[in-house]
């Protein structure tokens, strides 16, 4: 428990007169339940540190102000979204017992949905589904991460590494930070940028849709900062008519000498005749390729579709005849679904050594991240694992292991082994020996992703935040360099 | 301090994986479906996540229950929709494996038996523990809503028409009472009322976690109900119905309960009561004690259904999916929720108008008024009208 009690932040009183007393806590049972991330998977425990005081702004300007204040008095700063990070958050080592933690909620406004010039203009505490079915409704699609969609925020996922997720046409159409074009955010001085496609341009900006257009791109120093450079209020993202033909389908790949060809066959083709594919086996099982073709059309898909089943069939591949268990895993891959549908009653889940990692190497690391499973929690009563290979652009894929425990296993017990015993051998698979990433930039694991950063990378890094942050405000320590 | 029932369900408590999304899936539900998050003023721990993570932290001892916690559990209206909106479901049951509002109820619980309970929640106790009713009316005045109706007193009828505290003492309650009574006789059933013999059937108090006061009250209508010989009730309100179905059996209960949809609807398909025509457009909303916490969504719309004329169109919220009025839980009583232009009456209201529906149909007394509540605070008077079913049916049968 923090030492800060009911009613003794310093700033307490100052905080009401900026966002209305409604809108500041210090409860502690109110302040910790900002403290929970989901999964309970990377970084030790899953309960992050207890800010002293949580505020809700409602505007930019508020925000702006509660900056200043965090400045003269030298407290530090934790933004916080949906709560949908994988990784302990707010990280253990930010700041001190007197965090003013921001609550981005109250910020939930759809702004604008620009028909002509096919733009969206959202404030940062919007959830990524709100912002999905406004665009939705217009006719449109804009491109999010999956699977936390229905908890995390914009302003979340930009500040991390795409939430923890990806969106459901990844691998074809780039991530969700490609389409963005401007942000608004507060500085860590308190000052408003509104970042856009050049001098003069700004988050509302129509005309240029790159956003280095008219000068270097300083939207993207802003993606995957953690918080740590500002606090996003606004962003505007392009967005696409939305695909109408959904067609779906499973192939049975049989073992690794004809599905691995195959998988690499497919994330070569050019165009893609998918717009989603991934693959998965339970241990001593058969592969199975689930794919997803979105397109405008019927005959647009049909072509994708015969393209798909000729590779497949090529590589020994066919149709699968599959059992209701197998389905349900590649309904909750293919699906916005959260997974647990599939669990066995009084079972969770959890993903082990999930990790972008070079894809010619995926098989290789799965190998090794299994033994390692193996060694870390093989005794524990584990209902199901399924490995998995998810292509991420091209020269990439999301690598890992999914496990449902068995009712005698809490996902707690397994979380503090896999922190315990093997953190060190997962950071060493997955940066020194595979050259790969953890999924995230954000909370407890934004250190363990800095621990692989080259010493010029670091002093960069160290010299950008001092000049953006010279009283060490927002996220202070995030990558423990 | 006691935390006996949450200690209770503390695996189930402790399977909750803290995703979130029990405050709303947008692509399914449009909106937030839980109205505490709604009003967008509350912090996390009044969400159904953050309660979940606030009784984690009790049990694990964090820290102990007190007036603060206490006033962020009392907002919750008991609707349900984070029970049907969570995605952890038990493959067994088909249900989610975290029962949320129960384990609100049981926190409550737990504050009821550490008295500390808000002052308004106090005052919801203190006044049906003394009056019998919340309202602080004498009991005589129970059946002061059948005076000039023809509900007779219950002697030996087929059915029993229980009211409630809201039927009761409530100006549109009692309004509602009369017409769902109206309805009833002319559909040819034979039922009584118990008038001041009638209890407060305790649904309220034993969701704001007064479960002695509960089984007073259930104790006191079960021993009139044996004595009178009664076996088949009629619910005029969805919370009566609630606790007769899910909570009375247990404390020695043997009579069957429905709602009064449920029989009106029998009633129509028989063609007993005929309607000529009612020419309006007509929504309706789903009271969270009748539907999500009793899947009954269809007799209401039986009974609309049936009536020439009459145009059915859905909120874009419906059945499992509707969004609650705000009045679940005893927060009718207290308004512990509160809200402003986002409170959940408000919001449903709005929901009405954009079905372009003129009616609002409701078949509940506390429904009813919340509703009405709401559409005068959004200025919609002019085009929406709140009614319940059996008084649209009353009017289609030319008698109002």
């Amino acid at each position: 428990m923090t030492e800060i009690k009911n009613g003794d932040h310093p700033l307490f009183e100052r905080m009401c007169s900026i966002v209305g007393p409604e809108h500041v806590t210090m409860e502690e049972f109110a302040r910790r339940a900002y403290t929970r991330a989901p999964f309970y998977a990377l970084g030790g425990g899953g309960r992050g540190k207890t800010p002293g005081i949580v505020v809700r702004p409602g505007t930019t300007e508020e925000i702006a102000e509660i900056v200043k204040l965090a400045n003269e008095t030298h407290t530090p700063i934790v933004p916080k979204g949906g709560g949908g990070s994988v990784s302990t958050f707010p990280p253990l080592h930010v700041g001190g017992e007197t965090n003013i933690l921001i609550d981005t909620h109250r910020m939930n406004r759809i702004l604008d949905i620009d028909r002509e010039y096919m733009t969206v203009t959202a404030e940062c505490g919007v959830i990524l589904s709100q912002l999905s079915e406004a665009v939705r409704k217009e006719g449109f699609h804009v491109y999010t991460v999956d699977v936390p969609i229905h908890m995390d925020t914009v302003g979340g996922v930009l500040s991390g590494f795409l939430g923890g997720g990806e969106p459901s046409d990844m691998a074809t159409c780039g991530t969700m930070n490609d389409y963005l074009l401007g942000l608004k955010l507060v500085l860590p001085t308190g000052e408003i940028l509104e970042t856009g496609g050049g001098p003069g341009t700004n988050v509302h900006q129509k005309k240029f849709l790159h956003r280095e257009a008219g000068a270097p791109d300083i939207t993207g120093m802003f993606l995957g900062d953690g918080g740590s450079f500002g606090i996003k209020t606004e962003a505007t993202f392009t967005i696409h008519p939305y695909p109408k033909v959904y067609l779906p389908g499973i192939s049975d790949m049989g073992t690794d000498e004809n599905m691995w060809p195959a998988f690499n066959q497919l994330v070569c083709t050019a165009p893609y005749p998918y717009t989603r594919l991934l693959a998965f086996r339970e241990p001593g099982g058969p592969w199975y390729f689930v794919h997803i073709i979105r397109a405008h059309s019927k005959e647009e898909a049909g072509l994708n579709k015969m393209t798909l089943e000729q590779i497949v069939k090529a590589n020994g591949g066919g149709p699968a005849q599959v059992g209701d268990e197998v389905m349900q895993i590649a309904n909750m891959f293919s699906a916005r679904r959260l997974g647990q549908q599939t669990l066995p009653v009084g079972s969770t889940m959890t993903y082990f050594g999930e990790a972008l990692i070079p894809r010619l190497q995926s098989l290789e690391y799965l190998k090794d991240i299994n033994t390692l499973l193996d060694e870390t929690v093989g005794d524990l009563d584990i209902y199901k694992r399924v490995d998995f290979v998810v292509p991420y652009l091209r020269a990439t894929t999301i690598t890992g292991v999914l496990l449902y425990f068995g009712k005698g296993t809490t996902r707690d017990e397994a979380s503090r082994r896999m922190y315990d015993k093997s953190i060190k051998r997962m950071e060493e698979l997955f940066t020194t020996k595979y050259g790969g990433w953890t999924e995230t930039c954000q909370g407890e694991s934004a250190a363990h992703s800095a621990s692989a950063w080259s010493p010029a990378t670091k002093d960069f890094m160290k010299n950008l935040k001092k000049s953006l942050d010279p009283n060490n405000i927002l996220m202070p320590g995030l990558w423990r360099i | 301090m006691d935390m006996d029932h949450l200690e209770q369900l503390r695996s189930n408590v402790l399977k909750c994986m803290g995703c979130g999304v029990c405050r709303g899936v947008w692509d399914r539900r449009d909106e937030a479906m839980c109205p505490v998050w709604a009003t967008g003023l509350c912090f996390e721990d009044s969400t159904p996540r953050g309660r979940v993570t606030v009784a984690q932290d009790l049990l694990e001892g964090q820290f102990e229950y007190s007036l603060p916690i206490a006033e962020s559990l009392y907002r919750c209206t008991d609707c349900a929709s984070c029970a049907v909106t969570c995605d952890a479901m038990d493959p067994e049951t088909g249900k989610p494996i975290i029962d949320v509002p129960g384990v609100v109820r049981a926190m409550r619980m737990d504050l009821v038996d550490n008295s500390l309970v808000p002052p308004l929640v106090r005052d919801y106790f203190k006044a049906v523990h003394v009056n019998g009713n919340p309202y602080k009316l004498p009991q005589a005045e129970r059946g002061a809503w059948a005076k000039g109706s023809t509900a007779q007193a219950y002697s030996g009828q087929e059915y029993l028409l229980y009211v409630g505290d809201v039927g009761s003492y409530d100006e549109r309650g009692m309004k509602m009472a009369r017409f769902v009574s109206e309805a009833l006789g002319r559909g040819g059933v034979d039922f009584g009322i118990l008038g001041s013999k009638e209890m407060s059937d305790g649904n309220d108090a034993y969701a704001l976690g007064e479960w002695g006061l509960f089984g007073y009250l259930a104790d006191g209508n079960i021993t009139a109900f044996k004595k009178a010989g009664i076996k088949r009730v009629i619910c005029l309100d969805p919370h009566s119905f609630n606790a007769f179905r899910h909570d009375y059996p247990g404390m020695g209960a043997d009579f069957e309960a429905a709602h009064y949809t449920q029989v009106l609807s029998e009633i129509m398909k028989s063609g007993t009561l005929s309607v000529q025509g009612y020419a309006a457009r007509v929504t309706y909303h789903d009271p969270c004690y009748l539907g999500r916490h009793n899947d009954t969504y269809e007799a209401p719309r039986e009974i609309l259904n049936r009536v020439p004329g009459l145009e059915l169109v859905e909120m874009k919220r419906n059945k499992e999916n509707a969004f609650c009025c705000g009045g679940g839980g005893g927060n009718f009583y207290t308004d512990m929720l509160g809200g402003g232009q986002n409170s959940a009456n408000r919001i449903r209201a709005r929901e009405a108008a954009e079905s372009g529906a003129e009616i609002l149909a409701v078949a509940c007394p506390l429904c009813a008024k919340m509703l009405e509540d709401g559409i005068r605070a959004e200025g919609l008077e002019k085009i929406l009208a709140v009614k319940d079913v059996a008084e649209i049916i009353l009017e289609a049968t030319g008698s109002q």
